[in-house]
Parts: structure tokens; C-alpha cells; sequence
């Protein structure tokens, strides 16, 4: 029974996962083809960039905040990348690494400023960095694209990079990202501040944690991601303009939220997101693999993400009668 | 004897003073005004009015504007008119914002021939347009053939079921196939809405649903990018080949790389010579323009021999051409 407590906090993370393999094992038998190792690849390398974001985004929304700048900051960082690599044949992956992060702080280092030093509301404020930051794009590029041929080679080899036959770098790097701030946000003190703030900011403040440390600092991270996401998006696509992941922080948000972040904060984690990422990932392709056009495929993600709140709701209403049954028991 | 030599080249001056008014206003100075300056694009195409240039034994300046709006071009006529240019070549960014500055250089005695994206009839003597629908229907048909072998499936990767270039394109492509290429069957269409993620996704779609296709045609710069960046890291390069409508630099990466990509366009640089070369025709050939008439090419056009002035949407309007196909042999020769 004991045993049984401790699993059950992350009995969410455990359900995500069954309902992501029951999916791709449904499109395996549609499809036969998407389950070879070049569909599981493909499943992964299409998931990096949204899987980052997500985790990046997973202790705001813990927090009860919101940063809907990041595709601005993918775009920003994605285009400046490549305009630099243009400019400096002699930069390899490497530059790109530390260049993307630094761009994508920036973005973050304004949002966190905003939002936890003059306290506004995160929505508003990512919401007018998402325009200000894509305006940006707009006027720095000047309607200038580039592909593939002024990008440095070693960054798209590494792009291309495959191990085991199904696991991109990128994703390799995903892994590693959830892993860290998984372990972060459950045994670290910070971490655990977070959830402190989501769950009652007031009374977080009251009892002495530092609220607007960690809230800026939440921010400042989802910008480095949001910066690293934008390297991966060259790594990925090989091709940039001022649009480019116009209009997908909501598609990250959805992946969050699927994945069990709350919207109302408290509670969630970044392995959630990531395997939320990953079943938005498996949708979209699934549906592809079976020939539903794009169209229809947009209104099924809106669908999913209101089936995957409801679901999130009644789990929390049962967890609360649970909780509340136990503490009734235990003063009895 | 000095007072003579005096006088001899004293009338040959006069001469001369005389005759150069009635052979020429010929001295012909061209302001090439691109949409922007910064796009490769059009830089190729100013490769090409240089060229033209350089036959003509004109001045030519290339007056890029720095942001992509009708009133920065409008800056650049009217400093172009004041500045004595005689010819102006126009990519407008607007159809009919750019018409009083242009009837304004016309009424002064300047040439004005757009290309690439045409304004008002008034604003201008002609137009050149690309390439006819049908020219890029038949190369994109082409190039598929070739690339699935002459017989075979083929799917097509579109932008959206709406878009009305991509669909007369594929129309003409189909039309094209069935006439020549009977074999060859469109199986599937795809829609990626001209953005990477969504292309990429529908390209491993197409691929996954459809294993017996041999080329994707994506009739969009976007599209074909992602289809071909996609296929030449999957276990379907050398299988499933690319092509569609595309730029040379934009597509050589895959072209070469062994991913056996094809692209179409028009030829560019050619462009831009015909415009000025037609433009040198009106001023100084008394070259007719009315719809019907037939302009005669320049030695050093890479395209037809002669052009028919046809009745375009706007207006009377020339076509540059056929299409060119972009392959691994003739990539290299292109840089735009």
C-alpha cells in the first residue's frame, strides 16, 4: 500500500503513457508502415522542437503563468542563426549551440522582467512579446530567407544524426532536458517552489519563498529552450523565413496541457509534457500516414485538447474527494 | 590649311550636333527597380539586365529599395526620372499605387516595361510575364515522368485544396500527363500549406500510405524544400525523388547530394535581358506593343526567338518562356 501511495503521484505520467502507446499501436495496424523504423524516427525527429518547448514551458504553467512568445522566440532565433551562419562561413554546430540559448534569453530575460518585477499578467505580456518579438523577424529580415546550402554542414549532419536506428540527436537532447528538470523540479528546493507558487502564490509569498526569483528565473528558462528549440528547427527543416513556427505556441501549450500540466498551476511535470508532445506528434502523424487531410487534422488537436482538460478535471475532482476522504479518516 | 581643318571639323560638329537628336535619344539609361533589393531573386535577374547592358552599351543602375512597399518604389522613380534615366524595368510591389508616379515618367518620355509582377495598363508600356500556367504545367509533368522512369505512381504535395495557382499548375501538369505520359499516375494529394512543419508531416504521410510512388511534385518553394530535405534523410532516398517548382539554390543541397531532386523555374537571368532588350525595342526600334504584334528576340536571349504580345489579365503582356528544369547537370550554371 505504501508502495502503492508513492507510485500513485505519478500514475498520470504511467496513463499518458498507455494511451500513447494504444495510439500508435492503433495507427501501427491502419498503417503498418508507420511503426518501421524510419516512421519511430520520424515520430521523434517531428516531436523535438514542441517536446523542448514543452518542457520549457512546463514550470510557468506550474507556476500559474503563461509564455505564449516562444514560437516568436523559435522564429528569432531560427532566422538570426542562419543569417549568422550566412555571414560566417566558419561556424559549425557548435556557435549555433551557444548562440540560439543566449538569443532565446534575451526574449526571456524581458518576459520575466515584466511579468514577475512589475507583476502584469503573463498572458498579456507573452502575448505583446509574441507580436513584438515576430515584428522583429518581420523588419531584421527584410524578406531574406536562407536553406539549406548557407547553413553550416556539421549542424544539419548533426541533424541528421541517428542512434539505434529509431533516436535523433535532438531527441536525445529532449531526453536529457526532461530528465534534468524532471529530477530538478521533484528534489530540488526551487522546484518544489514552484508548485508552492502555482498552488497558492499569496500564500507562497507569505510563508518566504522567493517568488519573483523563481518566476523570472522560470522565464529566462522557457526563453534559453525557446532558443535551442530554434537551432533545432534549422537542424530540422533546413529552411528559414521571417514566418517561420508562425502561430505554434498554442500547439506547445496543448502539449503541456495534454500531458497533465494543469492550466490552473500546482501541479504537472515535464516528463508529462514531453509525453504529451509526443501523443500530439503521434495524432498528427497518424493521421497523415492515413491520408486525412490538413485541415481536419487541426480541428482533432482541438478536439483532443478539450477530451485531454475534461479528463484532467475529473482526475483532479477524484484526487480532492480522495484526499479529502482520507483526511476526514485520519481525524476520526 | 589650319583654317580649313578648322572648318571641316567645325562642320562635323554641327553635324553631328544634328544628327544625334533624330538617331538617338538612343544613349539609353536604365533603372532596374526590383520589389526589394536584398532578394536573390532579383539580384539574378539584375545579372541579366546587365548583361543586356552591356550589348545595349547602356547605363544601368540597379535601384533596390530597402523595404518591400509600393512607396519606397515610388521613391525610386522619381528619383530615378530626376536623376535622367530613360528606362525604367519594375517588379511592382502594388498594382495600382505606382501608376501616377509612372504616368508622371511617361509623360517626360521614359520607357517603363514591368516584369515579374505587373501594374495598371497605364502605368506601363508592357508587361513580361513569366511563364505561361501551362509552360510550368508541362515542366513539372516532365520532370516527374523522368524521375519516376516513364511509368509509375506519383503524389503531389500542394500548399492548399484552394490555391489558385498551385491548382491550374497541377491542372496543366495532368492534362500534360495524360497526353504523353499515360503511364504515369497521380495516386495521392497532400496539402502543406506552404509551411515546413505542415509539408514535412504530409510528405512522411504520402510516403507511409503510399509505398509504390516513385517522385513527389510539390508546386511550391516551400513544399519542395521540406519534401526533399525529408527524403534525403530517409531510408526512401534514391527511391522517391523530388521535384516541382523551386529556386536553384534553394534546391542544389538536394539536387546533388545523390537524392536525385529536380526543380523547376524560369530562367531568371533571362529575365531580366528580355526586359530591357524589349524595352530597347520600343525606344529605339519604334518596336509595337499592341496585342498581336510580334517583338523579335535579342542575339543573347537564352529562351524563344520571338514573343507574341498576347492579352494578359492586366494587359498586352509578353511570356518569357518555357520553364527550365533544374537537374544535378545544369544546377550549377544558375545562381538565384
Amino acid at each position: 500500500m505504501n508502495f502503492l501511495s508513492r507510485f500513485k503521484p505519478s500514475s498520470r505520467e504511467g496513463s499518458l503513457g498507455l494511451i500513447l502507446i494504444v495510439t500508435i499501436a492503433i495507427t501501427g495496424i491502419i498503417n503498418p508502415r508507420f511503426l518501421t523504423g524510419d516512421g519511430t524516427r520520424d515520430l521523434f525527429t517531428s516531436t523535438a522542437v514542441v517536446a523542448l518547448l514543452a518542457i520549457g514551458m512546463a514550470p510557468i504553467i506550474i507556476m500559474r503563468h503563461i509564455d505564449l512568445s516562444v514560437a516568436s522566440t523559435v522564429g528569432l532565433t531560427a532566422w538570426f542563426i542562419a543569417d549568422l551562419c550566412a555571414k560566417h562561413p566558419e561556424f559549425t554546430w557548435v556557435q549555433c549551440f551557444i548562440i540560439g540559448p543566449i538569443i532565446g534569453m534575451v526574449v526571456g530575460v524581458i518576459n520575466g522582467l515584466l511579468v514577475a518585477g512589475l507583476r502584469l499578467p503573463s498572458l498579456v505580456v507573452t502575448l505583446g512579446t509574441l507580436y513584438i518579438v515576430r515584428g522583429a523577424v518581420y523588419v531584421i529580415s527584410n524578406s531574406v530567407d536562407y536553406n539549406a546550402q548557407e547553413m553550416p554542414p556539421s549542424l544539419l549532419d548533426l541533424g541528421q544524426k541517428v542512434y539505434f536506428g529509431i533516436m535523433p540527436f535532438t531527441f536525445l537532447l529532449v531526453i536529457f532536458a526532461m530528465l534534468i528538470t524532471a529530477w530538478f523540479m521533484k528534489y530540488r528546493k526551487a522546484g518544489r517552489d514552484c508548485y508552492a507558487i502555482g498552488s497558492n502564490p499569496h500564500a507562497a509569498d507569505l510563508v518566504g519563498i522567493k517568488v519573483f526569483r523563481r518566476t523570472f528565473l522560470a522565464f529566462v528558462f522557457s526563453g534559453a529552450m525557446s532558443g535551442l528549440a530554434g537551432v533545432f528547427y534549422l537542424m530540422r527543416f533546413a529552411q528559414v523565413d521571417s514566418t517561420a513556427f508562425y502561430g505554434q505556441e498554442l500547439a506547445v501549450v496543448a502539449a503541456a496541457v495534454i500531458g497533465g500540466v494543469t492550466i490552473a498551476g500546482g501541479s504537472g511535470t515535464t516528463v508529462g509534457a514531453t509525453i504529451g508532445a509526443l501523443l500530439v506528434q503521434t495524432i498528427q502523424g497518424g493521421l497523415a500516414a492515413i491520408g486525412v487531410d490538413a485541415f481536419w487534422k487541426s480541428a482533432i488537436n482541438g478536439l483532443l485538447l478539450i477530451v485531454a482538460i475534461y479528463a484532467d478535471r475529473t482526475l483532479a475532482r477524484k484526487s480532492e474527494n480522495a484526499l479529502l476522504a482520507q483526511r476526514i479518516k485520519e481525524r476520526a | 590649311m589650319k583654317k580649313v581643318l578648322a572648318a571641316i571639323a567645325t562642320g562635323a560638329l554641327i553635324a553631328t550636333a544634328f544628327v544625334a537628336p533624330s538617331s538617338a535619344a538612343t544613349k539609353l539609361k536604365i533603372a532596374h527597380i526590383p520589389k526589394l533589393g536584398t532578394i536573390g531573386y532579383f539580384q539574378a535577374a539584375e545579372v541579366g539586365v546587365q548583361r543586356a547592358c552591356k550589348e545595349l552599351k547602356a547605363t544601368c543602375a540597379y535601384k533596390g529599395p530597402t523595404e518591400i512597399t509600393a512607396a519606397a518604389q515610388v521613391k525610386e522613380i522619381n528619383a530615378a526620372v530626376q536623376g535622367g534615366y530613360n528606362v525604367l524595368i519594375i517588379a511592382a510591389n502594388d498594382k495600382d499605387a505606382l501608376v501616377p508616379a509612372l504616368k508622371a515618367a511617361q509623360k517626360k518620355g521614359v520607357t517603363v516595361v514591368t516584369y515579374d509582377s505587373d501594374v495598371a495598363q497605364a502605368g506601363r508600356s508592357v508587361f513580361v510575364n513569366q511563364a505561361s500556367s501551362e509552360g510550368i504545367g508541362n515542366a513539372l509533368a516532365d520532370s516527374a515522368a523522368e524521375l519516376a522512369g516513364g511509368e509509375g505512381d506519383i503524389a503531389v504535395l500542394s500548399t492548399t485544396p484552394d490555391a489558385t495557382n498551385q491548382n491550374v499548375w497541377i491542372e496543366f501538369m495532368n492534362k500534360r500527363l495524360a497526353a504523353k505520359y499515360p503511364k504515369v499516375k497521380v495516386v495521392a494529394t497532400a496539402y502543406g500549406l506552404d509551411k515546413p512543419e505542415e509539408s514535412t508531416t504530409e510528405t512522411q504521410g504520402l510516403i507511409q500510405k503510399n509505398p509504390t510512388i516513385e517522385a513527389i511534385v510539390a508546386p511550391t518553394s516551400v513544399g519542395i524544400v521540406a519534401a526533399a530535405k525529408y527524403v534525403s534523410g530517409s531510408a526512401s532516398k534514391g527511391k522517391v525523388f523530388v521535384t516541382g517548382l523551386g529556386l536553384p539554390n534553394d534546391m542544389k543541397t538536394y539536387i546533388k547530394d545523390g537524392s536525385g531532386a529536380q526543380a523547376s523555374l524560369w530562367d531568371v537571368e533571362n529575365f531580366g535581358y528580355v526586359a530591357v532588350q524589349i524595352a530597347n525595342s520600343i525606344r529605339n526600334n519604334k518596336q509595337s506593343v499592341k496585342v498581336g504584334a510580334v517583338i523579335k528576340s535579342a542575339k543573347g536571349d537564352k529562351g524563344v526567338k520571338s514573343r507574341k504580345v498576347i492579352k494578359g489579365a492586366v494587359g498586352n503582356e509578353v511570356l518569357l518562356g518555357p520553364a527550365t528544369v533544374f537537374t544535378k547537370d545544369n544546377v550549377d550554371n544558375y545562381n538565384f
